[in-house]
């Protein structure tokens, strides 16, 4: 496939386990309904796409988040998660994730997308996206943690005990998800975080009740 | 001494409430079932009209204390009985019902500011796979609300899908209260 250049114009898809015929039929239904799509969208490798669509069919799990979108397609989708698109693709639906994806802004677009090494830009969570629900406990400790408040990415990484890198991932593709709201302190040299002594209660309190029910804390 | 901490599950009629409790609880759980008589009856034969009742046995002299209450506003009153010191709220939608999302209409128009802080999650019970549409319609839902909270599909049967949906209601106790804050609960000597 043809290597296609980052623009904000374009939403790069990529397939991953369809045959040849597929690949064509979806190349033809991407001509059908560009004039209806708000960005122009071209298929490329999966290391270089905004979206990934995954056959479930021939391979066991979808793929963690690294930057993009993921979707399931399967000819038996309803024994797959919510979400999961019908295999041979259906117009409609494709019609449907292009256009919700194409209004998302990439990651490496959006406003300040360096602030968070300045530590000027606060998080606050809009909205728990579906697919959430199959993150890690690292990043559910994070959503958990914006629930209510705006934090930064150290502050959220002191509260949570969560390495920073792994908070920054995590706000990205929230942010990806457009789940967040942004906080930009007005003052470029932004206070430091404020430590954190987590206090021991709800640790105890979820640890027994997790060990009661059988999940690890 | 002895502690107790506050588990809410609400929802429509029929949503799995009782199930719930019945699947989690250690003792046998308190319900105030009545045959239905009206519309109702045509999809069971009874239903919550107060609050259902179940314990968990943390250990340490210490439990959890779940109860349901109904999501229809003429039950409201019956929230003041459980807001003290309430850990969070699991509200529950019966996803194979084709009034689905109008029954979690109510239920958060009932019940949405009062559980709006609170951790919460929204179980899509009695079906395996709800639609992209369900979820979308929960989601639209719950911005119009103003809630944040996780919506994922449980069977309420399963204690496997309750005990996914406890960690993850958990994580949400525990990273999402303030650091000032500590686990209130109601003590017993």
């Amino acid at each position: 496939m043809n290597a296609v250049a980052r623009n904000s114009t374009t939403l790069r898809l990529a397939c991953v386990g369809f045959a040849a015929e597929e690949l064509a039929a979806l190349r033809r239904l991407l001509g059908l309904l560009a004039s209806h799509l708000p960005r122009q969208c071209v298929l490329v490798d999966a290391g270089a796409a905004d979206l990934v669509m995954v056959n479930l069919d021939v391979a066991a799990d979808l793929p963690g988040p690294r930057g993009a979108a993921v979707v399931g397609c399967s000819t038996k989708p309803k024994e797959h998660p919510s979400g999961t698109l019908y295999r041979p693709i259906r117009a409609y639906q494709l019609l449907a994730l292009l256009s919700r994806n194409a209004l998302r802004q990439p990651v490496a677009e959006s406003a300040g997308a360096g602030d968070d090494e300045r530590g000027t830009s606060r998080y606050r969570l809009r909205l728990w996206p579906a697919q959430a629900v199959g993150w890690s406990h690292e990043w559910w400790m994070v959503m958990a943690t914006i629930r209510r408040a705006h934090h930064g990415v150290d502050d959220i990484a002191d509260r949570t005990g969560v390495a920073r890198d792994t908070v920054r991932r995590c706000i990205a593709e929230l942010e990806r998800l457009q789940a967040l709201d942004r906080e930009q302190l007005q003052d470029r040299h932004a206070p430091a975080a404020v430590p954190v002594a987590r206090d021991a209660g709800w640790r105890t309190l979820a640890a027994r009740v997790g060990r009661v029910l059988g999940f690890a804390r | 001494m002895s502690a107790s901490y506050k588990l809410l599950f609400i929802g429509e009629p029929g949503a799995g409430k009782t199930t719930c409790i019945g699947s989690l609880s250690d003792i046998a759980p308190l319900c105030t079932d009545v045959h239905c008589t009206d519309e109702l009856a045509a999809q069971k034969e009874s239903t919550t009209v107060a609050l259902d009742y179940g314990e968990l046995d943390l250990g340490d002299q210490s439990r959890l204390l779940l109860y349901g209450l109904p999501g229809q506003a003429r039950f409201k009153f019956m929230f003041d009985v459980v807001r003290e010191n309430l850990l969070g709220v699991i509200i529950l939608v019966d996803a194979a019902s084709r009034t689905a999302l109008d029954g979690l209409g109510e239920t958060l128009e009932t019940y949405a500011a009062d559980v709006r802080e609170l951790p919460s999650v929204i179980a899509l019970n009695k079906h395996a796979a709800p639609s992209a549409g369900l979820v979308e319609g929960c989601e639209a839902l719950l911005r119009q609300h103003g809630l944040v909270a996780p919506i994922m599909a449980v069977d309420a049967r399963r204690r496997a899908d309750l005990v996914r949906m406890f960690d993850l209601l958990f994580v949400m106790i525990e990273h999402g209260s303030e650091s000032s804050a500590q686990p209130e609960a109601t003590t017993w000597h």
